[in-house]
């Protein structure tokens, strides 16, 4: 029988017991006037140390009832607080592997609400609880010295043995070959912040770049690599933090969904999915092929602070760029004026892919692992790209384009150009004429493109198209601003 | 498919395009009180006509909600959408909580639609399409309405009222053989984390129907479901 891992843990009796009490104090004065957790209404605030699960269910079903950007902040309120008075009654009782559940909760919370009114109580907790996840480990490390040593647990000690779980000591480099480029993106060389403001005001409207050796001082680059998986999992308390998964190839295709899953299960089922097992004895599963996983636009950095203590705001985002152009206006509702950047982590596997879209802001594009193959057109255009309307569901598509880049590069490589293709068989001539008949214009967009690395960055002017597809395990930070 | 009237005179409008039919709105006109019957989950209304037709209107992101695609072209004023599925299947009573929604026939079959509450990965059995059965009745089949099959004692089971809880359904069903009943039954399935199922203990979940024993035989005349609570009415007098 597998140990339970809360066995393995050395509780830090007197941190385990501040925290306790801190949050009970916190939890049990009485909430602000101005709280807008009033919106609740009595009933539910009333039952909240008795029944929080209760409170938990209630909110998670407000926060389904309304569009993401209208839920009440009342409900995103009572889920954090039903969320913490849970976990009171866990850390009171200590029982099976509490600090997992404890974990779970808390980042259900974060990932659903944002921890509204309470980061700083749940950012505390888990401190303590990553405390004690590490005098754990040291037990664990000292007891059993060569056997079962998890080398996960020591970042300096990074050689090519897997580890016990099957998850290797480094990402692997590239596996995708990137394609021809024909009209690559401008490259210029640790570009300076004047130089860019400049870049930026210049002309009609700023074009993309891609700027080299200006991340060099990143520690997520240098001294604390994320090119380490073990690294990573130390980051998020043994892998037992939650993060939200895009499952499936791409979020225009049917099947396409989210999950809440942990960051370890995120590693070892999409990032190194175990091999096909060539075992006879099975027969081939009539299941469909193994789907992509894709930890995308998450603001990782502020559910996990551990992670952005190992990157920096690019200079460049503080920068005052252009507003959109008036003749090719953003598709969907307008944004208001950030007094910071939107910070996204963008992690998966090679093959991941970010349809042809918009965003409606301006975009510093950072690549911290792996490469990433990337594809832009010009508002201008658009006319050309064929942007969807409102779905069946309701949801506004319009900054997504019908077209499938990559069925469009597999169709028309670069490199077909050269040749005759007179050799070509008839079934590709053939969804070559279905894809010119539906986007005829498609064939005259002019765009650029290029092949971003490690340490690069890319300069996105908003509204531009763009098409992203990772060429190996990639990590990419995004830093939207305007 | 047939079309929404609400007085019994409405065979001439059959047959007619979708869009010359009347509109819900003004059939609703020739409806006395309480001649509707309107219920209404988390995200979704439903209605039930005079005549065993089901509407529903709500938020087209959750169309198993719906127990419809949604319809963003409906020049419908009222935003009510007839199921379609059973347009051919007069209903004799709705009820509704949570995410799911259900339609009893006039012939005793239940329909049930919708999805588990948010946060609770398990699902009534009848609602999953992995598990529905294990027979091939895929032809047959709804991508949003669901029958629920119900048995006692392995003898298929006519239904005569259920209850729809936040994320539990309470179904009174009965054997019948030449016209006799021969056996009566109260089944639930869904969350019991509150003891909501009546089956003893507080299960987490039970995916498919399971008997409520100590109800075996009585004379069930009525139920009703709160949002984790369930309230039969029993004849004592039988």
């Amino acid at each position: 029988m597998p140990t339970s891992p809360a066995t393995q843990i050395l509780p830090l009796q007197s941190d385990l017991a501040d925290i306790i009490r801190s949050t009970h104090e916190e939890l049990s004065a009485s909430l602000s006037d101005n709280d807008e957790i009033h919106g609740c209404g009595q009933a539910a605030l009333s039952i909240l140390p008795a029944r929080p699960d209760a409170c938990i269910r209630l909110a998670h079903e407000k926060l389904h009832a309304y569009p993401y950007k209208d839920v009440p902040t009342c409900w995103r309120r009572l889920y954090t607080e039903g969320s913490l008075w849970k976990i009171l009654q866990i850390l009171k009782k200590q029982q099976g592997d509490w600090v997992t559940e404890v974990i779970r909760i808390l980042d259900m919370a974060l990932i659903l609400t944002g921890g509204f009114g309470r980061k700083e109580l749940i950012e505390k907790i888990f401190n303590t609880l990553s405390k004690i996840i590490s005098a754990s480990q040291t037990k664990e490390l000292s007891n059993r010295p060569s056997k079962r040593q998890k080398l996960e647990n020591n970042c300096l000690e990074h050689n090519l043995t897997p580890s016990p779980l099957g998850i290797p000591s480094s990402f692997p480099n590239s596996t995708i070959p990137p394609p021809t480029l024909r009209f690559s993106i401008l490259r210029v060389h640790n570009l300076s912040l004047e130089a860019f403001q400049t870049h930026l005001s210049s002309g009609a409207s700023p074009t993309p770049l891609i700027i080299t050796d200006a991340l060099t001082h990143w520690p997520a680059l240098s001294s604390r690599k994320w090119t380490y998986p073990s690294y990573l999992l130390s980051l998020t308390l043994d892998g037992r933090r939650l993060v939200p998964v895009e499952i499936g190839r791409s979020y225009t295709d049917t099947g396409w969904g989210q999950r809440i899953i942990t960051f370890r299960e995120f590693m070892t089922t999409y990032m190194f999915p175990p091999p096909p097992s060539p075992s006879i004895k099975t027969p081939p599963s009539p299941a469909e092929p193994p789907q992509t996983g894709y930890l995308a636009q998450h603001d990782l950095l502020t559910q996990i602070p551990s992670f952005r203590a190992d990157i920096c705001i690019p200079d460049y985002c503080y920068t005052d760029p252009p507003p959109p152009s008036p003749s090719y206006p953003i598709p969907g509702p307008p944004v208001p004026q950030l007094d910071e950047p939107l910070l996204n982590a963008w992690f998966g596997p090679a093959g991941t892919i970010s349809p042809l879209h918009t965003d409606p802001y301006h975009n510093i594009l950072t690549q911290v692992v792996g490469t990433k193959y990337i594809r832009l057109y010009a508002p201008s255009q658009t006319r050309k790209l064929y942007p969807r309307g409102t779905d069946e569901n309701g949801v506004d598509m319009g900054n997504t384009s019908f077209v499938d880049v990559g069925q469009a590069m597999s169709l028309f490589p670069a490199e077909a150009d050269a040749e005759s293709g007179s050799s070509e068989d008839a079934e590709i001539l053939e969804r070559r004429r279905e894809f010119e008949a539906r986007f005829p214009l498609f064939k005259d967009a002019e765009y650029v493109e290029g092949v971003l690395g490690p340490g690069e960055c890319l300069y996105i002017p908003v509204g531009w198209w763009h098409y992203v597809k990772s060429l190996g395990p990639s990590f990419s930070v995004s830093f939207w601003w305007n | 498919m047939s079309n929404p009237t609400f007085n019994s005179a409405h065979d001439e409008a059959y047959n007619v395009p979708k869009e010359a039919r009347p509109h819900l709105y003004h059939s609703i006109k020739s409806c006395g009180p309480g001649d509707l019957h309107v219920v209404a989950n988390a995200t979704t209304f439903t209605l039930l006509t005079p005549d065993g037709a089901v509407y529903t209107y709500g938020d087209p992101r959750y169309p198993r909600c719906l127990g419809r695609p949604p319809n963003h072209n409906s020049s419908n004023p009222s935003g009510f959408e007839e199921i379609e599925y059973l347009s051919h299947t007069p209903c004799r009573k709705i009820a509704s909580a949570g995410w799911m929604t259900g339609a009893l026939s006039n012939d005793g079959e239940l329909f049930i639609w919708g999805q588990s509450e948010p946060g609770v990965d398990k699902a009534i059995a009848a609602l999953n399409p992995s598990s529905a059965n294990g027979e091939e009745e895929e032809d047959e089949a709804d991508e949003f309405v669901k029958v629920v099959k119900v048995t006692v004692d392995g003898a298929d089971a006519t239904v005569t009222d259920f209850g729809i809880g936040t994320g539990h359904l309470v179904v009174v069903a009965r054997v019948e053989e030449d016209g006799e009943v021969v056996k009566r039954a109260v089944l639930a399935c869904g969350q019991g984390e509150s003891g909501q199922l009546g089956i003893g203990g507080r299960p987490e979940f039970v995916g498919n129907l399971m008997e409520i024993e100590a109800l075996r035989d009585m004379d069930v005349t009525g139920v009703m479901c709160g949002g984790r609570s369930s309230f039969l009415a029993v004849n004592l007098m039988r």
